[in-house]
């Protein structure tokens, strides 16, 4: 995969728009883009991180064997962003993109990713809004999640660092390498040597194999549970077969009730004449039995009833007396009322006369005569004393006795319907006696009619129809019970049968099962014995690179790579060498990350930024003299100025370069930087801040912020 | 690259002698490889492709 285009928009110190392109017609696969500090180095870097993936770090740190990831870096908002910050702070729309383009194996690649402020001015990522597409070859344009994957089945994220290095973290890696606390770097060794296609692939098996054993787990036991149904079906069948033969059986037994009944039948039908006498009889029977019955109740009631007729009887003659006895009680009463008046009158005019005053004692008036009205009391007293007189005369019985006498009587009275009731119960009973003796007539006639034979036949077959009548009855119950029993279990043996047609264990199950097994026993054994091969193909590879880079290679001779991919320098001996120079260790660092990467298959370009911080001018020399090849995968350097001079490294590795750039400010600019002029023929305006080309005439101002990315003429 | 091909023929081999098929072998592995950067949380697709795989070499076994 080599890098063909890539734009630059806004990002970084790269206001406005930068295309870099990385087509060449020279032979050589190196790269270089020469700067000072502060220029934008760097940002080109990262800004192709960031196309690629999303997102650029701040470099990890390291301490006590231990690596902190640094920290994201924003596209917008407080210090130090991605975005150009004059147009994130000046552009109405603040916008970022990259643009990627680059050509292998697999065809073309185009890469954009945007960043768009969804407001006037954005304050933080969240306020960003991110595109990506993606297109490889004449294949659709892939947005999103699914560019991303596109993206990194070619570049893997998980890989970056063997292909984005970076040169001030070289001691990072040096750390890593030779500590023992490999974790870090360990994950990354086995990802590039493509291990996690394995562990995860072996998980992934796992958990596909736990589902299918799931599944085959499940049909054992519905399979077992079918078989079980089967077996009670199969039982089921031989129950119901008996039921079935046992109801046949109650069947016939119906049939010969039946068939003996309709014979009785028939006979009775020989006497058909007769049957209607016989009938009557039967009937009159029943209904002389009933009225029996009925007469034994209602001769009860009579003499229930019966008991009170002496009072009635007696109550004939006594209801006279006790009359009697009640209007000489009357009299009585109105007597002693009449005695006690005239009591009270004659005790009433005898004080009238004694307390006479000759005022009227009703009016109050003065009596006219005194005398006369005398003589009227003295009358009126006269005549209530004869009265009472003649009560004291007269011969009564007094009202005591008479309430005794009528006491006496009222304890023979009647109840007042006593009589009617009676006269009822004997009007019914002589009722019922009569239709009984109509009845009696009745069958004593038809009775006459019948032979004693014929009736005694009769009689017979009629008790035999009905013991047989009686028998059909519970032959038809026996018979309709054995069928309901023969349902019931025809409805069990169903439901047993429906059971049993349960799943039935699937070979292709178990066959899948079985290539899942072998599948993951292969990945174990593949991860066993892989990472001990890889691990000396890294080791050779690394003693390879480290033996053409190494300045001193009488002292060190090789590196050794152990089975946690730890690694020594080693030295002429082949032991690891004590306090190897600082820069035979970045070597040394350099050498592993090759090999992995060379090991890991990566085909993509090789990003190095500030590749020669940690080496010597020897080393350095010789790394871009190992890594600059006239073909092969692009290597590209991002070195300052005091790493590499621009025109001595053009000049040494001129074919080996595919393309050279500076980066600069134009007050950097001391001769013409116009393409087809490069004269050194310019004049500087102090008071003006600006210089001008005395060659072509082009002009530059020095406080222009505006960076220039210039092609070094190879 | 060499070193690809390594673990291509490790797999390979070891496929083999648990009696795997080679093209069934190299299709399972160009998945995995193509797929070995997706996080454990991030499979179920890639599980359900396997099967499909699996499946289907199981069919035509």
């Amino acid at each position: 995969m080599k890098l063909q285009h890539l734009f630059l928009y806004n990002i970084g110190p790269f206001r406005g728009q930068y295309p870099i392109n990385f087509q060449s017609e020279n032979k050589g696969n190196g790269y270089a883009f020469f700067a000072e500090n502060n220029r934008g180095k760097t940002s080109i870097y990262n800004a192709m991180r960031w196309c690629l993936f999303g997102e650029v770090s701040e470099r990890a740190k390291t301490a006590d064997g231990k690596r902190y990831e640094g920290g994201r870096i924003p596209i917008v908002g407080e210090g130090r962003i991605l975005m150009n910050s004059f147009a994130y702070e000046n552009d109405k729309n603040q916008e970022m993109s990259v643009v990627l383009l680059a050509e292998g194996a697999k065809g073309s690649i185009q890469i954009t990713r945007t960043a768009k402020s969804t407001t006037t001015l954005a304050r933080h990522d969240g306020e960003m809004a991110i595109q990506l597409d993606v297109k490889i070859g004449s294949n659709p344009i892939k947005h999103g999640r699914e560019a991303q994957e596109a993206i990194e089945s070619i570049f893997p994220k998980e890989l970056e660092r063997f292909f984005f290095i970076d040169g001030e973290a070289l001691e990072e890696y040096t750390e890593m390498m030779r500590s023992n606390a490999m974790k870090g770097l360990k994950e990354e060794v086995n990802a590039v040597l493509g291990i996690p296609a394995l562990i995860r692939g072996d998980a992934d098996l796992t958990r596909i194999r736990q589902g299918i054993k799931s599944k085959i787990d499940t049909t054992v036991k519905a399979e077992k549970a079918s078989s079980k149904a089967r077996d009670d079906a199969n039982r089921q069948k031989r129950v119901l077969g008996e039921k079935i033969k046992f109801a046949d059986k109650k069947q016939s037994e119906l049939k010969t009730v039946m068939a003996k009944l309709e014979s009785t039948k028939e006979l009775m039908m020989a006497h058909e004449e007769l049957a209607p006498i016989v009938e009557q009889l039967k009937t009159l029977e029943g209904q002389i039995a009933f009225i029996k019955e009925n007469l034994i109740d209602i001769s009860k009631d009579k003499v229930q009833e019966a008991k009170v007729a002496w009072k009635v009887l007696l109550w004939k003659k006594g209801s006279t007396q006790y009359n009697d006895y009640l209007n000489q009680q009357e009299h009585a009463v109105k007597r002693e009322w009449d005695a006690k008046q005239a009591t009270d009158s004659i005790k009433q005019l005898e004080k009238d006369a004694n307390e006479m005053t000759g005022i009227c004692v009703e009016c109050h008036q003065p009596l006219p005569d005194l005398e006369k009205f005398k003589q009227k009391k003295e009358k009126e007293l006269s005549e209530q004393k004869e009265i009472l007189k003649q009560h004291h005369l007269a011969k009564y019985e007094s009202t005591d006795d008479l309430a005794i006498k009528i006491g006496d009587l009222a304890k023979l009275k009647p109840q007042s319907d006593s009589k009617e009731r009676i006269l009822r119960a004997d009007k019914k009973w002589k009722k019922l006696v009569n239709n009984l003796e109509t009845l009696q007539e009745q069958y004593t006639s038809l009775d006459a009619k019948l032979t004693e034979d014929a009736k005694s036949n009769l009689v017979e077959l009629g008790e035999k129809k009905g013991r047989q009548e009686a028998m059909v009855s519970r032959r038809e119950g026996e018979w309709r019970s054995a069928n309901t029993e023969v349902n019931l279990a025809e409805l069990e043996l169903k439901r047993l049968e429906d059971k049993s047609g349960g799943p039935t264990i699937d070979k292709k199950d178990h066959k899948i099962d079985n290539i899942i097994a072998n599948l993951i026993v292969t990945i174990n054994n593949t991860v066993s014995s892989y990472r001990g091969k890889a691990r000396s193909q890294v080791e050779k590879r690394a003693t390879e690179v480290f033996q053409r880079l190494n300045n001193a290679p009488e002292v060190y001779t090789g590196v050794r790579v152990d089975k946690d991919f730890k690694t020594e320098i080693l030295n002429s001996k082949g032991r690891p060498a004590r306090n190897p120079s600082s820069g035979a260790v970045s070597i040394m660092t350099i050498s592993v990350i090759d090999a992995l990467r060379h090991v890991s298959g990566l085909d993509v370009p090789v990003f190095l930024d500030t590749p020669g911080r940690s080496l010597d001018e020897h080393h350095k020399s010789k790394l871009l003299e190992y890594f600059w090849q006239t073909e092969g995968q692009q290597f590209l350097i991002f070195a300052h100025s005091g790493e590499y001079a621009v025109d001595e490294t053009v000049e040494k590795f001129k074919g080996k370069l595919a393309k050279a750039y500076t980066i600069s400010l134009p007050r950097d600019q001391k001769t013409c930087f116009q393409a087809e002029c490069r004269s050194d023929d310019v004049e500087h305006d102090a008071y003006g801040k600006k210089r001008t080309c005395n060659a072509c005439g082009h002009e530059w101002d020095l406080t222009s912020e505006e960076t220039l990315i210039l092609e070094v003429p190879l | 690259m060499d070193d690809v091909q390594l673990l291509k023929e490790e797999f390979l081999s070891h496929g083999k002698k648990q009696g795997l098929d080679e093209s069934f072998l190299i299709q399972i592995l160009d998945y995995l490889m193509k797929k070995q950067f997706f996080p454990a949380g991030e499979r179920e697709s890639i599980r359900n492709q396997l099967s499909k795989m699996i499946s289907e070499h199981a069919k035509g076994d």
